[in-house]
């Protein structure tokens, strides 16, 4: 019994020993190339991804959807496909924004959102439509220095930049600002 | 023109802070609104909007100036004011502080003056503070032939500082 168990022994610690100093991923640093393509994969990814956040009394704040969510460690950033955040003010007033793509900067709770942007102010239908916006989750603002668009029933406001206060519902556009309210029909 | 009341109000400006929980836009900076052929120039201009439309809009200038074509065979109706106010639906103006409103050589200038757009009608008030009056010119050629040539009477002066005009010279004096 003696004698075969001393070869197991012997050859758990040749396996040890190998494993010790072979690595067969190679040290990155020794390879950059490598190194490089590992930092430009996400580290974990997630489909159909739902978050929601709640303020100090229990009320919902917020909440972030996507179709997908890669994670990247490298940014600590989630790159976002169809991402749909609401942002909830805590008197039953709320505003949802969606985009085709996103980028969320989880430390500084930025989203940025990009290609077919919309916002939308959920009690009056008023609709904020632009290609890129930066929306701070944790003041609940919103910048856009590209063109917006903001549409309620047939009016039309236009101007080449932006930002929203979402909590008290104001939306600053300038510069060269366009407006169009048609007459509502008799 | 009547059919104004139908066109869509453009307005441009420099800057604009819409309140959507309030329910209005205030436009700053070369403000410039249009709705057929009237037309207000200020420096700030402030819509107020129901759900539906925008039903009231308040113009501020130093002065503010509007100016609108009442009707085709008429000239162009000059207001200004410091604070012109609009209230679309009732399709009245009232403008307040150092009003006036000019058509044709004619000219009512007091502390607040209402036009009625539709029915062409001019309310000029002076505030009882203040020791200004009414004033209102009408030249000669804005009068009918008969009182160009005879009858020089001059017009009632009103009791209570307010007098009415139609644009395009006659007075109602009260």
């Amino acid at each position: 019994m003696q004698r075969t168990a001393l070869p197991i022994a012997l050859a758990l610690f040749l396996v040890l020993l190998t494993s010790l100093y072979w690595n067969p991923g190679g040290d990155p640093a020794a390879d950059p190339a490598i190194a490089q393509r590992q930092m430009t994969l996400p580290r974990t990814y997630v489909e159909e991804v739902r978050s929601w956040q709640y303020a100090a009394n229990g009320n919902l704040k917020e909440v972030l959807e996507a179709d997908r969510a890669e994670y990247f460690t490298g940014k600590d950033a989630s790159e976002l496909t169809q991402p749909r955040f609401y942002s909830h003010d805590g008197n039953d007033r709320s505003w949802s924004a969606s985009a085709d793509e996103g980028t969320f900067r989880h430390r500084a709770g930025i989203l940025q959102l990009r290609r077919q942007v919309r916002l939308v102010n959920d009690q009056t239908g008023g609709t904020l439509a632009t290609q890129a916006m930066t929306l701070n989750t944790r003041k609940n603002t919103a910048i856009s220095r590209v063109p917006v668009t903001v549409t309620q029933n047939e009016s039309i406001l236009r101007a080449d930049g932006m930002t929203a206060d979402l909590n008290s519902e104001r939306i600053v556009m300038s510069p060269n600002v366009e407006t169009t309210y048609v007459q509502a029909r008799p | 023109l009547p059919e104004d009341r139908q066109e869509p109000i453009r307005i441009t400006a420099d800057k604009a802070v819409r309140d959507e929980k309030n329910g209005f836009t205030v436009y700053q900076g070369n403000v410039m609104m249009q709705q057929g052929t009237l037309r207000i120039d200020a420096t700030k201009v402030t819509v107020f909007h129901s759900d539906k439309e925008a039903d009231r809009i308040k113009a501020e200038g130093s002065p503010a100036h509007m100016r609108e074509q009442p009707q085709a065979d008429k000239g162009l109706m000059h207001a200004r004011a410091e604070v012109i106010e609009y209230f679309k639906a009732e399709e009245r103006v009232l403008l307040k502080r150092n009003a006036s409103v000019e058509q044709d050589g004619s000219r009512v200038a007091g502390d607040s003056i209402e036009y009625f757009i539709g029915q062409q009608l001019i309310r000029a008030d002076s505030s009882a503070s203040d020791s200004g009056r009414v004033e209102v010119v009408i030249p000669a050629s804005a009068l009918p032939n008969s009182q160009q040539n005879g009858d020089q009477s001059t017009p009632s002066t009103p009791s209570d500082n307010s007098a009415e005009e139609e644009p395009g010279g006659t007075t109602d004096g009260q």
